[in-house]
């Protein structure tokens, strides 16, 4: 498939590395960042013609990769990479058994949830207030995770 | 055909059944055992978000109710999956109804 009129545009410029966590750590606090950073771009850039409506859907779904990308951080910092769960069910028993991240556990459920509904139903349908609730959503588990991790 | 459910997930189904059963836009439960952890998905009818967030809450009080058993608990609110939450169920999940 061709990508129509896209070309690459100048190099993502990463972050200066936090010196206080483990640099795969920092990977992941970076994609989580990217992820973060990618949803209001995707609501707030012109729409291209043929796209018939916003992509609700992937704004969602961005936005909870943004906080499977903060989980992950947390685990590799504290317990490795050996840590890191392969699948869904595997971080929900990580999340679970963890009393530390237990206020996570609604916000993440939320958005792991509603990213189901936005990549497998037909027609999902977000109003702007959910949209925005993924995106508090997304920032509470944010801020649980710095603060767990002493990174602002 | 799905394997049996251990008494553990049993009570924890049960348990979920009786918290939603005067919840009248709650439609039903399905469960399965994976791992570790007992799934549930509640399939709700169109709920608003501090609809849906109130059930998320009793969920969550349900779950801490049983100290050996992760629950991990979801809602497929019809209001935004659309017509067939069901369908959104994953394969090898029973159903469980609530009243």
């Amino acid at each position: 498939m061709t990508l129509r009129g896209w070309s690459r545009p100048a190099p993502n410029t990463i972050r200066s590395a936090d010196p206080t966590v483990d640099g795969r750590t920092q990977l992941h606090l970076d994609a989580a960042e990217r992820h973060k950073n990618l949803a209001p771009w995707l609501l707030h850039s012109p729409r291209p013609p043929d796209l018939t409506s916003y992509p609700d859907e992937w704004v969602v779904t961005i936005l909870f990769y943004s906080a499977v990308h903060l989980i992950s951080a947390y685990l590799m910092e504290r317990a490795g990479p050996g840590s890191i769960p392969r699948s869904h069910a595997e971080r929900f028993a990580e999340v679970g058994r963890r009393p530390e991240l237990r206020s996570i556990v609604m916000p993440y459920t939320e958005l792991y949830d509603w990213s189901i509904a936005a990549r497998y139903a037909a027609r999902p349908t977000f109003a702007a207030t959910d949209l925005q609730a993924a995106s508090d959503d997304r920032d509470r588990i944010a801020r649980v995770i710095s603060q767990l991790l002493g990174v602002e | 055909m799905a394997a049996r459910a251990t008494p553990n997930t049993s009570a924890v189904v049960m348990a979920f059944a009786e918290r939603f059963r005067s919840a009248d836009e709650c439609r039903g439960i399905w469960y399965r055992e994976r791992g570790p952890l007992t799934e549930l998905w509640l399939v709700t009818d169109p709920i608003d978000l501090p609809g849906e967030r109130h059930l998320r809450a009793l969920g969550l009080e349900v779950s801490a109710a049983f100290r050996d058993v992760t629950v991990d608990f979801h809602i497929l609110n019809s209001r935004l999956v659309g017509d067939d939450p069901q369908g959104l169920v994953p394969a090898g999940a029973e159903y469980h109804p609530i009243r």
